[in-house]
C-alpha cells in the first residue's frame, strides 16, 4: 500500500469543502463559473419522474459524472489505494485534477436550463461539501450508521434535488424530498458492502471495520476467530464465516428496515407520481425473497 | 397494512426473539448452504444497488 499523503490529502478535501461553500454563496452564474452515469443519475430521474417529467433530468447527468470523478480521486487518495490516479501521476496532479473535476460540476450547474438554477447550485455545493465533511469525519465517526449517512446521503440528496428542480418543481417541494436522502443512502451502502465482502471482487478485507458486515462479525462473540481469519488473510473462508456468523442475515434486516423507510418517506411526501420510488422498493424487497428461495 | 420493521442494533438482531431475524439468522447458518450461495455469486447478484463502480478505474 502506497503511503499516506496526510498533507496532500487533507488539503484536497479542504479545497472541495471550499468549493463547495463557495457554490452555495454564488449570487451569479458567473460566480459558479469561477469556482459517468450513475447511481446518482438514476435518483435524479425518480426524483424528476415524481413530479411529472423523467426525461428532464437528463441535463443533470454530465454534472454527477464530474462530481463523482473529483470525488473518488480524492476518496482513493485518502482510503490510500494502491492503484488509483494519485498513483499513477502523483497526489498534487490528481488533487489538482479532482478539483477541475469539481468546478467543472459547478460550471455546468450554472448552465442548466431551470428556473430556479440559484436553488441547484445550492444543492450541488452543499453535496460537494457535505461529502468532503463526511469523507474527512469517516475515520472518527460513532457508528456505521453516523458514518453512512454523514458520506453517502449528501450527494442522493443532490441528486434527488436536482432531478426535482429539473423537472419544474417548486423549489421547497424539491428540497422536501431530500428526506429520501439517508434512506436511500443507506441502501446503497448496504447492497455495496455485501458485495466488497462477499463478491468475486470484494474490496473491503484491508478495512473490515468500514463495511457492515465485517463490523458486525467483529463486534459480536465471533469475533476474534474472524480476527484469525482476516489476519491469516483466509478471505474466502471469511465469507463463509460471514454468512454463517449472520452478517449477511443482519444486512438484509438492514436493508429491509431501510425499504420500509423509504416506502413511508414516500407516503408523506405525497409526490405527485411516486411511482418511481416505490418501484425501488419492490424491486429491494423481491430481491431478498429470491435470494432466500434460492437458498 | 403490515407494520414496519424497524432497525435493530447488533446485538438487538443477534439475541431478537422476532420471527423473521431468526429465520434470516438460520438462513446461513447451514455451512454447504453459506458456501453454495458464494460459488454461485449469488450475493453479487442481489441487485441493490452499488456505488459507481470504483472498481473499473483500479483495474
Amino acid at each position: 500500500m502506497p503511503p499516506r499523503p496526510e498533507g496532500a490529502a487533507e488539503a484536497g478535501w479542504l479545497a472541495a469543502i471550499e468549493l463547495g461553500a463557495k457554490a452555495e454563496r454564488a449570487e451569479s452564474r458567473a460566480d459558479l463559473r469561477s469556482v459517468h452515469t450513475s447511481v446518482f443519475t438514476d435518483w435524479a430521474r425518480d426524483a424528476a419522474e415524481a413530479f411529472g417529467d423523467a426525461g428532464a433530468s437528463a441535463c443533470t447527468h454530465s454534472i454527477f459524472a464530474a462530481i463523482v470523478q473529483g470525488i473518488r480521486i480524492l476518496d482513493d487518495i485518502q482510503d490510500g489505494e494502491a492503484q488509483c490516479l494519485a498513483i499513477e501521476v502523483g497526489v498534487p496532479r490528481a488533487i489538482e485534477i479532482a478539483i477541475a473535476a469539481l468546478e467543472r460540476a459547478l460550471e455546468l450547474t450554472a448552465e442548466l436550463p431551470v428556473t430556479e438554477w440559484r436553488a441547484a447550485a445550492r444543492a450541488v455545493g452543499r453535496g460537494i461539501r457535505e461529502t468532503a465533511i463526511g469523507q474527512q469525519l469517516e475515520a472518527t465517526a460513532d457508528s456505521y450508521w453516523t458514518r453512512v449517512d454523514r458520506k453517502t446521503a449528501p450527494l442522493v440528496a443532490t441528486a434527488l434535488e436536482l432531478g426535482a428542480l429539473a423537472a419544474g418543481a417548486d423549489p421547497a417541494r424539491a428540497a422536501a424530498l431530500t428526506r429520501l436522502a439517508i434512506p436511500l443512502g443507506r441502501m446503497l451502502q448496504i447492497g455495496d458492502d455485501c458485495n466488497d465482502a462477499l463478491g468475486d471482487h470484494a474490496t473491503d478485507w484491508r478495512t473490515p471495520h468500514l463495511n457492515l458486515l465485517m463490523s458486525y462479525s467483529l463486534a459480536g462473540p465471533n469475533g476474534d476467530a474472524f480476527r484469525d481469519l482476516l489476519r491469516r488473510e483466509a478471505f474466502e473462508d471469511g465469507k463463509v464465516f460471514l454468512l454463517r456468523d449472520g452478517a449477511l442475515a443482519y444486512a438484509i434486516h438492514a436493508q429491509l428496515a431501510t425499504l420500509d423507510e423509504i416506502a413511508e418517506t414516500v407516503r408523506e411526501l405525497a409526490l405527485p407520481h411516486p411511482e418511481p420510488f416505490l418501484r425501488t422498493v419492490e424491486q429491494g424487497r423481491a430481491e431478498v425473497e429470491s435470494l432466500l428461495r434460492r437458498t | 397494512m403490515r407494520e414496519s420493521t424497524k432497525l435493530m442494533t447488533f446485538d438487538e438482531f443477534r439475541s431478537s426473539s422476532d420471527v423473521v431475524a431468526a429465520r434470516h439468522r438460520e438462513h446461513f447458518r447451514d455451512r454447504e448452504t453459506a458456501e453454495e450461495l458464494l460459488r454461485a455469486g449469488q450475493v453479487s447478484a442481489l441487485g441493490w444497488p452499488e456505488w459507481p463502480d470504483d472498481r473499473a478505474t483500479k483495474a
